[in-house]
Formats: structure tokens, C-alpha cells, sequence
């Protein structure tokens, strides 16, 4: 707690409050921080519960935007802790609801929800604490009614040039003082951007690169630079920078595995790796999971490293797409006309229908009006 | 670029003048801002930082600038906004901050935690 | 339009009364006895193999129901056409909506064909979904294997066995179509047929069809036996001779050229390559757990080319190898 830099009034504030919540000696019900996103808020709270032996269950409130909902989520603790017991004991701690983006809900709309917080802070027992970006004094009337409200604030310049010094003592990096002003004056007062900007910096990027070349390049200057890195580090740092292009370049190193004319068993060997991203990748899109991308940040790079002793990136369309694109268009279109039509005349899904019917009746039920499909159907059927 | 701003030193919960000649709409724009009060025979009175940054933008063309007496969390001394090389890039709206001398000492950050330890009071 | 459907033997044969299904007596008893009080119905729910008549049933049904206007009062709807529960609920919810129950037509009719495609998720959904429209709709829900529909489900239908026509009643039925259709069969031949297709009739009509077709009006045996082949389409057998020749590069570009064109996905794919691999006697077990390990990536990943293509690669390595 101590360590994590900033907003020292704030902490001060919150500590205190806390003393006094225990003796019961506040009006409030609990504590709502306020302050922009980014600037330690949740930290704190999780520092705060460490060092004072909590157990923070950590929710947002505006994924439970019902009343219903959020008494669900969070009511059984209130009821839980009426049983001394249950919680009293040595090696349990002590709940803290922690609440964030409270700014997420709507007086009007999810009234009932904000009713909940209320209710849940005052006859749980529990400390509950709240956090929003920025409380319209007007819209949560009620909210700010019942809670203390602690303002955080961003960090100063001269903070971050503190907590990025207490990196390079810590990380042991090999940075002038002048670099690390430089970085803050870049950084424009945003705290994380700064230990970023150090990162990159401390693997060797220079800092005229970061920020700007490093950072959502045209996707062609992505793969040239890729493919002609020098370290390993520019690698892993040109795919941090250029999530956007991930999608592309899977697809990509896909095509140049198949087309490099390797041994079977080379390219039997990379495709099976790349199969391995394309899962992670689409756990990371389907689910969400965006932490995941950490493990992509590793296994991407290495893969590409590896992969550029034996092949070379040209600026080509690739290939297999642009035979598929022109010559089958018209039988994809003509197909999905008849798709489209005849299997419901036979009470079967399309699948059922390219598999059992079309192969052996494709001449019979397929006219003039679709003759390339139906050449098609003669050369892969026929 | 700060040699040509007028800089004016303010200390929260004391009186100071603005030194410019505000006309009446800028007076009242100014005593608008929450944070910033006239009392009369005495003069402006900051009672929250959150103020200076809202002032500073209305008076900017004046080539004047308030600089909050800010406190260092490590040696207590005052801060010295007017001379920091951050100066352009900086709210000036914080209670607290680190003077020049406490930043560039090798375990700065090391005596901060401990200042902060005392400060919250954990062991 | 040049599609001649109605020359397709399979729905010009199919029956449209309760008394003209082939076999499935259980199945027709039990049915006349719930249609007897049609605002009783049931949810319904048909297991059994394919070509058993689950379809022709519920066409029936839809027929009984509602007469020669059945197909305005009938959704028909495929799990593996739909992308998903939220599409079913969607046109479910447009076909339900503004219809009010009368005492000639007490609710519509929904018949949801390959519902045990759906995953458990899904068909927990369609329970949901069954529920709130049962006052305006009845669904018929069919499936080949009954164990994979969840059990809430089950609960809720009347459910109806079909089993695999018998074979002579498959032969006597292409015997009245043939006799229809004035075509002549070899001798030997539809016994011929059922042996191919056990207990299909669906296939078994087809297979008939297509014969008659490629002899010119007489079915042969060996037309049946080429046909047959025909199993594993032409494209299939192509890509395993690049397999075997180890040749990746046209491999990869033929995979595509018959995915893309035939719209099947890579499940499907998978399928057609394993039976195809059959034949040809290439199905190790070590390519056969290769197989087994892509099926399940993909379903797992997000691009279907690099999941075939990785598997291509895989299987060409280890056949290399071998």
C-alpha cells in the first residue's frame, strides 16, 4: 500500500474513514471513489484489503443492472455475515464489496439497482466500497447522500517520474535520467502510457519509435518489419503495438507455411503450431478473454522468428484466395441459389442435401441457369 | 517560457490579489468556480486546488499563472511548481507532489514509502 | 425454373396419410390415438435412423392437422441450417406471433429436423422456447439419437420410436414404384440395393432413381455398384491419390476448391475424407487419432483453412512416414 504511488490525501482519507466505520462512528454507509479511469482506484482497493486482511469480491455494476441481479450477486454475503462464525474465524477474512463503474447505472432505468447498493451497504455490515469516473451530483442524489466521497486524482509528473525511477531501480534498467523526463513529458500525464513507453524504451526502441512508428502501422509495413526485424524484441514489440493486425497475420503465415514448398514435415510441424494459435486466438475473440493475449504475445513472436529462416514475405495477394475469389464466385453464387431452394422441397437441411442428394441427382435437378455450379458438381461428383 | 508568465504564489486559506485589472465579467466568472472565494477587504481565497486549474485557464491571457504552494510527501517543503520542468504539462490542482531535490536522490522512492507508511499509519 | 422436383421419385412416393407410412405400426397407433383429440397434441419428439419416415410423419401430421393449407400453418426448421438458437427463437417468435388459437386450428405446427445437433446449451434454450410458445405452437422435434437429447426435453414430448424398414417391405415398395414408373430391374437387383442401404428408404428411393437414370430406364446391378461408389464423391478420391503421391500443394488447392464450392463446413469435410480413407485402406490409427484431434480443434478454432490445412499436412506426414 505503501508503495503504490499517488493520491496520498485520498488513502489518507479512506484509511480513516475505515477507523471510524469500524466504531461505527461515520454516517455514511460507505465509501465512493471517485476519479478517471487508469489512475490506481482498483489497485488501491486491492492493496488496501492486503494489508488490512479483506477479501475483496470485485463486481461491475453495470453488468448487474437489475436489482434482482445484483442482490444475487452480492446479497448472500450480506447474509452471511450475521453469522459470526462463519466469518469471525482465524482464517477467513473479512469481506469487502468492492462495486466499480457505478457511473454505469441509470437512476431512472436501473433504479432498483442503486436501491440494492443502498440496502446492501447499510444492513450488511460490510464494508462496501464504490467507484465511478465521474458522479453527476444531480443523477446519483442518493448515492452521494449515503457514501463518503474520496476524489482521486492522476498522478502528477513528477509521481510518474518517481514510480518510472522505482521501475528502473527495481528492473535494474539501464536508463539516463533525460530519457525518463522525456517519457513523462510524452506521456501526458497518463501513468500507464509512461510504463509503456519505459518498456519499449528499456528493450531498446528508441523513443522517437515509440508512440509512433511502433503503433498501428499499414498493415504492409507490419509484415516488411516483421519479417525484418533484427531482434527478438522488435518482434514481440511490433505485435504488442499492432493488435488490430493479428486477425491478418494468422491468416497470412497460414499462407505462407502452405505455399513455402518446405519438406511435408517442416510444414506439417508449423501448420500444426499455427493450429495451436488459431485455438488460443479464438478463445480470445469468442470469450473475451483478452488476458489471454499474453500467451499469443509469446507464442506469435517465437513463431515468426523461427519461421523467417525459411521463408520470406513478399507484398502478394494471397494466392489461394485470389484463385478461389474469380473462379468460383459464380458457382458460390449459383450454389447459394440452389441452396437456397431445392432442399427444402425435400423436407432436408442443406447439409443433408449436399451430402445425400445432390451427388447422386445433380443432373437431374440442376438446369442451364446454373451451369457452373453444375460443371462444378461434374467434377467433383461426376 | 515561464519567465514571461507572471506568476502568482497562492497558499490555500490565505488572501491574495490577482495584480490585473479583471473587469466585472471575469470577476464573476472567476467567483463562479467552486474552490475560489472573494472576501471582501481581504481579497481571493483558494479553498480547493481543483480551483487553479479553472482559474489559470480564464486568466491565461494576462500572461498570469497561479502557482499553488504545493507541499513535497518527503521533505514537507514547498515544491516549487514555478520551476519545474513539467510545468506546461501539470493540472496544478494536486495537494501534493515531490520537490526536485527528494526526486533526483537515488532512493526516493524507497523514502516515499516509508514517508507513505507513517503517513497511513501501517506497519 | 428447370428444377423438376416433382420427378424426384423420393418426394413423389412420399406418403400423406397415416395409412400409407410404411411400417412403423407402433408409431401409427400411437399417433392415431393422440390425433383422435388434436387440442390434446403433445409436444412430439421422433428418434431413429435415417429414411425411417420421421419427416413423412410429421408432414402428415401437418396434412391432418390443417388440411391442403397445412404449409401456412407449418415452420419447418433445420439445427444444422440455422445459425444457432437465437435465429430458431427469432423465427419462431415471427411465426407464433399474431396467431390466436381457434377451435379448427388450436396452434401452429413447428417441426425442428437434426435437433440433436444442437448442444445442450442450445437445446436449453429451445426448452425455454418451446415453453413460451406452447400456447400458440406445437413443436415436432426430430433426431436421430434419442440419448442426445436432454432430458428436460424429453419430458416434455410424446416420444416415438422409428426403427430401420424391414427389408422386405423395402423391396415391395420399389417394386410399386418401379411397376408406377414403368421401369424393368434386373433380377437380384433391389435386393441389391437394400443391402446398401439397410434400413434407408430414403436412399434406398434415390439410389433406385439414379440407377434408373444411368441405364436408361432398366436398374443394373452393376449401375447400383458404381453408383454406390459414389459414396465418396469423385473430389474425395483425388485428394487422397495427392495424398498418397504426397503432392501438398494440389491437396490443399483441391480441399479448397470442393469446400468453398460445396459450401459443406469442416466438419463434414473431416467426414468425407475419413470415409474416403476407409476405402483406400490409409486409415492408421495414428491417422485416425489425427483426424479425431482436428475434428475437435475445429471446433475449436476460429479459422476452418488452417485447421484442414494443419490436418492435411499431418496426415500426409505420418502416411510419409509409414
Amino acid at each position: 500500500m505503501d508503495e503504490v504511488i499517488g493520491n496520498e490525501d485520498a488513502k489518507k482519507k479512506f484509511i480513516e474513514w475505515v477507523k471510524r466505520w469500524k466504531k461505527k462512528e461515520v454516517e455514511e454507509l460507505g465509501i465512493l471513489l471517485v476519479g478517471p479511469p487508469g489512475i490506481g482506484k482498483t489497485s488501491w482497493v486491492h492493496a488496501f484489503a492486503n494489508t488490512f486482511g479483506y477479501n475483496v469480491i470485485e463486481t461491475n455494476a453495470s453488468d448487474y443492472r437489475s436489482q434482482k441481479a445484483l442482490e444475487e450477486r452480492l446479497g448472500h454475503i450480506s447474509r452471511s455475515v450475521s453469522l459470526d462464525s462463519f466469518f469471525m474465524g482465524m482464517h477467513k477474512k473479512e469481506p469487502l464489496i468492492f462495486l466499480d463503474e457505478v457511473d454505469g447505472l441509470d437512476p431512472k432505468a436501473d433504479k432498483g439497482a442503486i436501491e440494492t447498493v443502498i440496502k446492501i451497504a447499510k444492513s450488511s455490515g460490510v464494508l462496501t466500497v464504490l467507484a465511478a469516473n465521474i458522479v453527476d451530483p444531480k443523477r446519483y442524489k442518493e448515492l452521494l447522500k449515503n457514501f463518503y466521497v474520496i476524489e482521486f486524482k492522476p498522478l502528477s509528473p513528477r509521481q510518474i517520474e518517481l514510480l518510472l525511477r522505482k521501475i528502473v531501480y527495481l528492473e535494474n534498467l539501464d536508463i539516463k535520467d533525460e530519457k525518463l523526463r522525456e517519457i513523462v513529458l510524452k506521456c501526458k500525464g497518463d501513468a500507464r502510457a509512461a510504463i509503456n513507453m519505459l518498456q519499449s524504451v528499456a528493450i531498446g526502441i528508441s523513443i522517437e519509435a515509440v508512440g509512433t512508428t511502433l503503433e498501428n502501422l499499414p498493415f504492409e509495413v507490419f509484415m516488411k518489419r516483421l519479417f525484418e526485424a533484427k531482434t527478438y524484441d522488435e518482434v514481440v514489440s511490433l505485435i504488442q503495438s499492432n493488435i488490430t493486425h493479428l486477425e491478418d497475420l494468422i491468416q497470412i503465415l497460414w499462407d505462407l507455411v502452405s505455399r513455402s514448398g518446405m519438406d511435408i514435415k517442416y510444414i506439417a510441424d508449423f501448420l500444426k503450431e499455427l493450429s495451436d494459435i488459431d485455438i488460443l486466438w479464438s478463445r480470445i475473440n469468442r470469450e473475451r478473454k483478452w488476458g489471454l493475449l499474453r500467451y499469443l504475445f509469446n507464442l506469435l513472436p517465437s513463431y515468426i522468428y523461427r519461421l523467417k529462416r525459411y521463408v520470406t514475405y513478399e507484398e502478394k495477394f494471397p494466392e489461394y484466395r485470389f484463385y478461389l475469389f474469380v473462379k468460383n464466385r459464380k458457382v458460390r453464387e449459383q450454389r447459394d441459389e440452389i441452396y437456397n431452394l431445392i432442399p427444402r422441397y425435400f423436407h432436408v437441411s442443406k447439409r443433408k442435401f449436399i451430402t445425400e442428394i445432390l451427388p447422386y441427382s445433380y443432373k437431374l435437378l440442376i438446369g442451364d441457369m446454373w451451369r457452373d455450379f453444375r460443371e462444378w458438381c461434374d467434377r467433383m461428383f461426376g | 517560457m515561464s519567465s514571461r508568465i507572471n506568476v502568482i504564489k497562492v497558499f490555500p486559506g490565505r488572501p491574495f490579489q490577482f495584480r490585473i485589472r479583471l473587469g466585472s465579467t471575469l470577476f464573476k466568472a472567476i467567483v463562479k468556480i467552486k474552490g475560489i472565494e472573494y472576501r471582501k477587504g481581504e481579497g481571493f481565497v483558494i479553498t480547493s486546488y481543483d480551483a487553479i486549474p479553472k482559474v489559470n485557464a480564464l486568466i491565461e491571457r494576462f500572461n498570469v499563472m497561479l502557482i499553488p504552494y504545493i507541499p513535497c510527501v518527503i521533505c514537507g517543503k514547498d515544491v516549487h511548481c514555478e520551476t519545474c520542468e513539467y510545468s506546461i504539462n501539470c493540472r496544478k490542482d494536486l495537494e501534493a507532489c515531490i520537490c526536485k531535490t527528494c526526486l533526483n536522490q537515488s532512493d526516493a522512492w524507497r523514502k516515499y514509502s516509508e514517508i507513505q507508511k507513517t503517513n497511513l499509519d501501517i506497519k | 425454373m428447370s428444377v423438376r422436383i416433382e420427378q424426384m421419385w423420393v418426394e413423389k412416393y412420399r406418403p400423406k396419410t397415416l395409412d400409407e407410412l410404411i411400417d412403423q405400426e407402433e408409431v401409427v397407433d400411437g399417433l392415431k390415438q393422440l390425433l383422435a383429440n388434436k387440442n390434446e397434441m403433445p409436444h412430439l419428439l421422433f428418434a431413429g435412423p435415417p429414411g425411417t419416415g420421421k419427416t413423412t410423419t410429421a408432414l402428415i401430421i401437418a396434412r391432418h392437422l390443417y388440411g391442403e393449407a397445412w404449409r401456412e400453418y407449418t415452420l419447418e426448421l433445420n439445427a444444422s441450417d440455422e445459425r444457432g438458437i437465437n435465429v430458431i427463437r427469432e423465427r419462431v417468435k415471427i411465426f407464433s406471433q399474431y396467431f390466436t388459437p381457434t377451435e379448427e386450428i388450436p396452434f401452429k405446427l413447428i417441426i425442428l429436423d437434426e435437433a440433436d445437433m444442437m448442444t445442450s446449451e442450445a437445446q436449453t434454450a429451445l426448452r425455454r422456447i418451446m415453453e413460451i410458445n406452447s400456447r400458440v405452437a406445437r413443436f415436432i422435434l426430430i433426431c436421430n439419437y434419442l440419448t442426445r437429447i436432454i432430458s428436460p426435453i424429453q419430458s416434455r414430448c410424446a416420444i416415438f420410436r422409428f426403427r430401420g424398414i424391414p427389408k422386405e417391405d423395402v423391396i415391395k415398395y420399389l417394386e410399386r414404384i418401379c411397376q408406377n414408373e414403368g421401369v424393368k430391374y434386373e433380377e437380384g437387383v433391389l435386393e441389391l440395393i437394400y443391402d446398401y442401404t439397410k434400413g434407408d428408404l430414403r436412399r434406398a428411393i434415390n439410389l433406385l432413381q439414379s440407377a434408373a437414370g444411368v441405364g436408361g430406364g432398366v436398374i443394373k446391378a452393376l449401375h447400383v455398384e458404381e453408383l454406390v461408389g459414389k459414396v465418396t464423391p469423385k473430389v474425395i478420391r483425388e485428394l487422397i491419390e495427392y495424398i498418397k503421391a504426397g503432392d501438398f500443394y494440389k491437396a490443399r488447392h483441391l480441399l479448397f476448391d470442393f469446400k468453398s464450392g460445396s459450401g459443406l463446413d469442416g466438419q463434414e469435410i473431416i467426414r468425407l475424407i475419413m470415409n474416403g480413407l476407409i476405402e483406400s485402406r490409409l486409415l492408421t490409427p495414428e491417422v485416425a487419432k489425427i483426424l479425431a484431434e482436428y475434428e475437435y480443434r475445429l471446433i475449436n478454432g476460429a479459422f476452418e483453412e488452417i485447421q484442414l490445412t494443419a490436418m492435411l499436412a499431418s496426415i500426409m506426414s505420418a502416411i510419409g512416414r509409414g
